[in-house]
């Protein structure tokens, strides 16, 4: 392993602990000498294994020093490899609830093993095998009696305060964390949370009381040395045990979005519905994907026969609230592979953080072997007023095999689309949807759903 | 747990005393008044373990006491 051959991740270069590189396509960690001491606490206090064990740590091999030639390396980390790279802004409720979760026992089981954690970043979170784990094995630091908790305000920045404004306000902020690269500011949750959390003693204490103390250090230009007190281990776990079980006690705002029940309000009759999950099946079997993005997938019925095919599939809408149900019901069935996120794909997540490097725009994480686009497309033209030439290069990009979807023009779901509107879409219909798609693809099979005049196809990327 | 381990254990509990110490930093700012607010709660939140397990010995002592009492008649 050449350490000229590497990549090192463009967001890892914060914590000179070590970093994150990729070489021949496989991720590694690389641990630096500043970070020896601690790291062999972690490994050989027992709290890597109880950790790994409850599935709050990703696993990891190291590899021998044989194979790697970096001199400024203490060690190199070969984590279990993720599937797909999610962050924080396209999580629904419960995927950032339960994330949080994880974060917290993981400071609570430190603490029992003289350790802390030091930093509690959302993005050192991902979703494995459908569950949140703590990717960033190096984010323990050796906990001496008497340290407060350095973390605690970013745990508060990148989980409670998002986590309160989906609870008390709308579950669609949680979109606020992708302009806010270290968690939404403090002040400006205390700002937007409903008078009526004044009243907690948690909501005041953690969010509007914290908010004001930071303006007012921040004032007084307050040093952190005159601050470090005394914190008792007892009291460090009480203030973790006390957040854990309030962030327990949060649960989503709902409020009926234009999407959920749109299942149940859409024409199909259930002999039309059974022969349209058939139908999907029957592709994804064919194809055989190992990734398969489900785009506009509502609540995720289709996604569920990707990975029941065995399929990793990203399970892809706009609204926060149906994307919560999908993630639901995937942990209810223990779906390990269905990853469910929040993405408008009128308006894709795009690059973030320094230098447009440090969080991957949507398109960046594609190609997918399959995209399923189902009762999508009529939303985008005539919904969005996107040419379906658009629609079509975009599919094109993403993946190499496409289900698609078209719904005719006098489908009562158009009928009611346009029935308060100019009808300005003299394109759509079944020759130029065969003529915006036939530019990137190829036509493998057509399938007319029973009971309706709406026809979905199998298409292959050109060459 | 004697009275004096008790004291002790509720004086260790509670003891958020700023005193001058060995300062170790980490890469992370944790911020000011974060700091601030941490041991204000983390105070609050001790104060309240302290109390339940104040009460829960208090109640416990006098149940053993009862049964003992009891015991003792009932021997009688």
């Amino acid at each position: 392993m050449k350490a000229q051959n590497r990549h090192i991740h463009p967001a890892s270069f914060r914590d000179p602990a070590g970093f994150v590189f990729t070489q021949d396509g496989v991720v590694y960690r690389q641990v630096n000498p500043h970070y020896a001491e601690d790291y062999r606490h972690l490994m050989e206090s027992g709290l890597y294994d109880e950790l790994a064990k409850r599935g709050l740590l990703i696993q990891h091999t190291e590899v021998p020093p044989d194979d790697w030639d970096d001199p400024q390396a203490h060690a190199v980390l070969l984590p279990e490899q993720l599937r797909f790279i999610s962050y924080p802004y396209e999580w629904c409720f419960s995927q950032l609830k339960d994330a949080a979760i994880v974060s917290l026992e993981a400071q609570t089981t430190a603490l029992q093993y003289g350790m802390i954690l030091k930093d509690c970043n959302a993005h050192n979170v991902q979703f494995h095998n459908g569950k949140p784990v703590l990717v960033d094995t190096l984010s323990f630091a050796g906990y001496k009696p008497g340290d407060p908790w350095d973390g605690y305000r970013q745990f508060c920045q990148h989980f409670l305060v998002p986590l309160s404004l989906m609870s008390r306000r709308d579950q669609r902020l949680q979109g606020l964390l992708a302009l806010f690269p270290d968690g939404i500011p403090l002040a400006l949750g205390s700002r937007l949370l409903p008078p009526s959390t004044w009243l907690s003693f948690n909501f005041l204490t953690h969010i509007h009381f914290h908010a004001k103390m930071e303006v007012m250090a921040g004032r007084r230009q307050l040093s952190n040395r005159r601050l470090r007190s005394s914190l008792s281990e007892d009291s460090l776990t009480a203030l973790s045990t006390g957040l854990l079980r309030l962030v327990k006690s949060l649960e989503p705002r709902s409020s009926a979005s234009a999407w959920s029940g749109y299942a149940m309000d859409c024409p199909y009759s259930e002999r039309s519905l059974e022969h349209k999950a058939q139908i999907v099946s029957e592709a994804v079997g064919r194809i055989g994907p190992h990734m398969v993005w489900d785009l506009g997938a509502n609540e995720g019925r289709y996604s569920r026969i990707a990975t029941q095919a065995g399929a990793f599939a990203v399970s892809i809408d706009g609204d926060p609230e149906v994307i919560e149900s999908n993630y639901r019901q995937a942990v209810d069935s223990g779906d390990a592979n269905l990853l469910p996120l929040v993405c408008d794909l009128r308006n894709p997540w795009p690059s973030l953080g320094w230098a447009n490097q440090e969080r991957a725009s949507l398109l960046e994480r594609g190609p997918a072997d399959m995209v399923l686009a189902l009762a999508l497309v009529h939303h985008l033209v005539i919904g969005s007023n996107i040419p379906i030439a658009k629609v079509a290069h975009l599919m094109g990009s993403l993946c190499t095999h496409l289900l698609v979807e078209f719904v005719p023009k006098h489908d009562p779901k158009i009928v009611s689309m346009l029935s308060n509107r100019e009808d300005i879409f003299p394109d759509y219909h079944l020759a130029g949807f065969k003529a915006a798609f036939g530019e990137y693809f190829s036509f493998l099979r057509a399938d007319q759903v029973v009971d309706t005049d709406r026809t979905i196809f199998l298409l292959e990327r050109k060459p | 747990m004697t009275r004096r381990a008790r004291f002790s254990r509720g004086y260790h509990l509670l003891t958020l005393i700023a005193s001058p110490r060995r300062l170790l930093f980490s890469y992370l700012d944790p911020g000011s008044g974060s700091l601030l607010v941490q041991a204000i709660v983390a105070f609050i939140l001790t104060l309240g373990v302290v109390t339940r397990r104040f009460w829960r010995g208090l109640f416990s002592r006098g149940s053993r006491d009862d049964r003992k009492r009891e015991e003792d008649e009932s021997s009688e």
